[in-house]
């Protein structure tokens, strides 16, 4: 061991740590690599050709897209697994090692180096997942525009990831954290939104109020159609801000007292 | 110097108050013991002196150089022993210039060198509190706050402990000791009693 300080930014060697982190998380790895494949292959193979249709709701007017069960249930299941996924991640790094990271910051860390060093991984899984999402649905179904395809799962993910981080910060149980992403994943986007299993769904506007609504309508008119879905690239991306400002209010909202230690005079100590 | 005081401390949880009026202080220089039965609020008091927990009420005083091994398993199990206490190694260097032969010496005297590169998951309980220790104490805090620091040690590691604190006391750094038993009682300067939410002093 060399016995002196890393000479690299606190906030890169976070950054450093989490990567090596998410690749010693072994289960993690193997949900990387087994559920979009097992979930997307299983719909493939037992998907049927008929065709339905999706409500596609643009500004000032909605579309009727028609659709075959296949394509229909291959895209909103490969949103499912790209929001479990980055759900799931999000909970693995701000659940078991947040109060590590709380030490930290009572020892000396500032939480922006935190953020920095964590986020940073946290958005390049994000990347990742939603690359290699869009990557899978184009081998399995043509996609028009798959770069906006690629734009409504990473906006998916950035959704998902900040309410599992929200969760991983408030809870201290894996199993119920995981339980929950889990179930959140799974109800909304897999199964609220989807008309092949609820049919309903599309015209309820609770529905519409659910955070993968904007994302799914994106990915939609990204994979279908020749037009950018404006409604929905806000609607997501005020969703996406809204659940970042939430993930931030819960980490700091358990760092702060911490932090003030450190904040102290240093020779009048806290008071 | 005063390093850690508290005064009137009222602090619980939403079931029952645990701390009624806790009064304490630790000087520099000073090894102070805090006794008390299973769940007479030892580690509230001290999740309070540092931030962790909100009292109710009272007045707290702490020393920003603070160290602190807790009782809870707190270390990242995905990360080695190494990249442990580099990264706190770190976050220290930039209040003070750490002492680079006290780190070293730390990690021999705790026997934790062959354990370096073990993954903190991976570690037997007694190698895990020997890395919550050499955490709290390898940037040499003027204040050392140790919640049951001994568990799981061996008689050599218990020995090395002491030694290490008596050096630490011999350069005017003081240390506050959280134990349900606490043996040795000549090494502490003083040691209070928690009974009933109040600290009474023994000696």
């Amino acid at each position: 061991m060399r016995h002196s300080p890393d000479t690299v930014p606190v906030a890169i060697r976070i950054l450093m740590l989490s990567a090596r982190e998410a690749l010693r998380n072994r289960g993690g790895l193997l949900m990387f690599f087994l559920v979009p494949v097992v979930f997307l292959g299983a719909i493939h193979i037992t998907a049927g050709l008929g065709v339905i249709s999706i409500n596609l709701y643009f500004p000032g007017e909605m579309l009727r897209v028609l659709l075959t069960v296949r394509n229909v249930c291959l895209v909103f299941g490969a949103a499912g697994v790209c929001g479990f996924l980055s759900a799931y991640y999000a909970l693995v790094m701000f659940q078991q090692p947040f109060e590590y990271f709380r030490f930290c910051v009572f020892e000396g860390l500032h939480p922006a180096e935190y953020l920095a060093g964590r986020f940073g991984m946290l958005t390049m899984l994000l990347t990742v997942f939603a690359a290699c999402t869009t990557a899978l649905t184009g081998l399995l179904v043509p996609l028009t525009h798959p770069e906006v395809v690629f734009s409504g799962y990473l906006l998916l993910g950035i959704i998902y990831g900040a309410l599992g981080g929200i969760i991983g910060t408030i809870s201290r149980d894996f199993l119920v954290g995981f339980l929950s992403v889990a179930i959140l994943a799974d109800l909304d986007v897999a199964w609220l939104q989807n008309p092949v299993y609820y049919t309903a769904g599309q015209d309820l506007d609770l529905v519409r109020w659910l955070p993968a609504f904007y994302p799914c309508q994106l990915v939609f008119a990204g994979a279908f159609t020749e037009d950018t879905n404006i409604l929905a690239v806000w609607g997501s991306c005020t969703y996406a801000a809204a659940s970042l400002v939430l993930f931030l209010v819960s980490i700091a909202s358990r760092l702060w007292r911490v932090r003030r230690i450190r904040t102290a005079h240093p020779e009048g100590g806290e008071s | 110097m005063l390093l850690c005081s508290c005064d009137r401390l009222v602090a619980g949880y939403p079931s029952r108050e645990v701390l009624r009026g806790c009064s304490l202080e630790v000087r520099e220089g000073e090894t102070v013991g805090v006794s008390g039965e299973n769940g007479s609020g030892k580690s509230t008091l001290v999740r309070c002196l540092l931030g962790f927990h909100r009292p109710r009420g009272g007045t707290i005083f702490i020393h920003p150089s603070v160290g602190y091994c807790p009782q809870e398993r707190y270390l990242h199990t995905r990360l080695t022993v190494e990249e442990h206490l580099r990264l706190t190694l770190t976050i220290q260097a930039r209040n003070r210039t750490p002492d680079i032969g006290f780190f070293q010496a730390l990690v021999e005297r705790l026997r934790l060198s062959s354990s370096l590169t073990a993954r903190i998951g991976h570690l037997s309980s007694g190698t895990y509190q020997k890395v919550k220790l050499a955490t709290a104490l390898l940037h040499m805090p003027m204040l050392t706050v140790l919640d049951e620091p001994t568990d799981g040690f061996d008689w050599t590691t218990y020995l090395a402990f002491w030694d290490i604190m008596g050096e630490l006391k011999a350069r005017g750094h003081a240390a506050l000791i959280i134990s349900h038993l606490l043996y040795d009682r000549q090494r502490f300067d003083r040691i209070y009693e928690l009974k009933g939410g109040v600290c009474e002093t023994l000696s």
